[in-house]
């Protein structure tokens, strides 16, 4: 920089992008190395999140644990607790009664839609467009009204429990629920007016971020970012859980493996899952919501794993049970920390607003990763 | 069980494969249990086969580290568990070079329990910050071990539990 005059000369710079940097979602520290505009590397600090999640299990009573399970990915909490419960469920032998897996269904597919529609407004804030949120956020607290409603708690929803749900849902919220159905069927028309035929959009997303099906499954990606590669992986198909094998749904996959695609991806998924929740509530039995469980919880010696389809991909618990009330060891898979372990392989040559692009497009909930 | 007589499975046969149900309906989990030595080789068997990398972490059990590798196939409902032993002084080949995607789980097992991943290219502390280097929160206290055979049940145990 010693030049004088106008003369500007392009050099190496290292940059700090985050911790508190909006664009990374919460606490992602990354350390690029720069060419001018051009990224030539990113280094990911992670840990701002840490909560140590995976030592806390081993020091309280397993049905203790479930209080854990929804802080850990705060935007989509219920399949966590879905896949907890239903770990301890196997472990013991326990069949939740019809209308608590089907309630299980219909506020996780109603908390999927949350995490996207939170995923679509912050992605197009990353992008420089303001408004989508103001829309999302207005069909989200419908949602999250009715997940209040229904589970208690607005964010962090302590609602699946061992052998069942902690409360059963009135047909006066079952019944908004299917108004929720039909309004947000008439929403997409303003999400594909407002974003999706959006010139300026396309032109930030398409062709941007491409992530080859090969790259994603090196990496264990998974959910919309596995989906946005054109491969079919969604575990409520390949592996049903839960009831799921006894629904109709599609799974949407892009084509091109960039950016543009995993919005497309994440829109036809929230279509699916409207189609998932009126199934269920059509399906919906009688009857009691808690299955009979033990007072004390304590597993038979020996491992257990269960997965589930989050809102971000493959979440997965491991446990192994020495017999007592305490697990010994509870492993707890973060989709999040896969899908972003491909981003610097993927941003190399990239420039700076396109990673700002594919960051978004990951849909990272920091916390998940760091645990 | 429909997706499971695979080649896959005939090929892990060597391996001392061993088949437990997730659940009825939820598909197969497959128990594989290896000698360190022979894990790189079962491993690239796994990634040929189109397996995507799940998690990778470790048990604490007397003196020694069960190492576990969850594999899943994203097309039928078949997920592996590979496992296998740690040596005395914690040290385990690094399978980053067959799953790029292995190099924050282990960085992270590195973390937790200190095991040290023979030619993973960056061994720096993942989630916990640098002046944690050495703590190891996942690691057991002396008197809260327990042995491999406590942790089996009526399956068999995590890994063959003899450390090389």
């Amino acid at each position: 920089m010693t030049n004088a005059g106008t003369e500007t000369r392009t050099f190496r710079m290292h940059v700090n992008l985050g911790p508190q940097h909006p664009s990374t979602h919460g606490v992602l520290h990354l350390e690029l190395e720069m060419y001018g505009e051009y990224v030539l590397g990113i280094d990911p600090v992670l840990g701002y999140g840490h909560r140590m999640h995976e030592k806390m299990a081993e020091t309280r009573p397993w049905q203790s644990f479930l209080a854990n399970t929804p802080r850990i990915d705060y935007a989509c909490s219920l399949p966590h607790s879905h896949c907890y419960a239903s770990l301890l469920e196997q472990a013991l032998e326990i069949e939740p009664p019809p209308r608590a897996r089907s309630l299980r269904i219909v506020t996780s597919e109603l908390n999927r839609i949350a995490s996207h529609l939170l995923w679509v407004g912050a992605f197009l804030l990353d992008l420089g467009a303001f408004t989508p949120i103001l829309y999302c956020f207005e069909d989200r607290e419908q949602v999250v009204d009715i997940l209040e409603h229904i589970t208690g708690n607005r964010l962090t929803h302590a609602y699946m429990c061992v052998g069942g749900v902690s409360a059963d849902a009135d047909s006066a919220i079952l019944q908004k629920t299917r108004e929720f159905i039909l309004r947000m069927h008439n929403r997409f028309q303003i999400y594909d007016r407002l974003v999706t035929n959006n010139i300026i959009f396309i032109t930030r997303t398409r062709d941007i971020g491409i992530i080859s099906p090969e790259m994603a499954r090196a990496y264990g990606a998974t959910g919309p970012v596995l989906r946005g590669s054109g491969v079919p992986g969604d575990i409520r198909k390949i592996a049903p859980y839960g009831g799921y094998e006894e629904l109709k749904f599609e799974t949407p996959v892009g084509a091109k493996s960039d950016c543009l695609d995993r919005y497309h991806v994440r829109m036809q998924e929230m279509r699916q899952s409207l189609n998932i929740i009126e199934q269920a509530l059509d399906q919906m039995p009688d009857g009691p919501v808690q299955a009979k469980v033990p007072r004390k919880i304590a597993p038979p010696p020996g491992h257990y794993s269960f997965s589930v389809e989050g809102a971000r991909g493959d979440v997965t618990y491991w446990a192994v049970s020495d017999g007592s009330e305490i697990p010994y060891r509870l492993k707890i898979r973060s989709a999040c920390m896969a899908n972003l372990s491909l981003l610097p392989e993927l941003c190399k040559g990239m420039l700076l607003a396109d990673l700002i692009a594919t960051l978004g497009s990951l849909d990272l909930v920091i916390p998940e990763i760091d645990r | 069980m429909s997706a499971l007589p695979d080649a896959l499975l005939q090929k892990l046969q060597a391996f001392d494969a061993r088949i437990k149900e997730l659940s009825p309906r939820q598909g197969s989990l497959l128990h594989v249990r290896v000698n360190v030595a022979a894990l790189k080789q079962t491993a690239s068997l796994l990634r040929d086969d189109g397996l995507y990398p799940v998690f990778m972490t470790a048990v604490h059990t007397d003196l020694q580290f069960a190492l576990v590798y969850q594999f899943a196939a994203s097309d039928r409902p078949l997920r592996v568990l590979l496992a296998t032993t740690a040596d005395r002084d914690g040290h385990a080949p690094s399978l980053t070079a067959l799953f790029p995607g292995m190099q924050w789980h282990e960085r992270e097992a590195h973390d937790m329990f200190g095991i040290t991943f023979e030619g993973h290219p960056d061994l720096r502390p993942l989630i916990l910050g640098d002046e944690y280097h050495d703590l190891h929160p996942l690691r057991k206290e002396p008197n809260r071990f327990k042995t491999l055979v406590q942790l089996r049940g009526d399956d068999p145990a995590i890994t063959d539990g003899e450390a090389p």
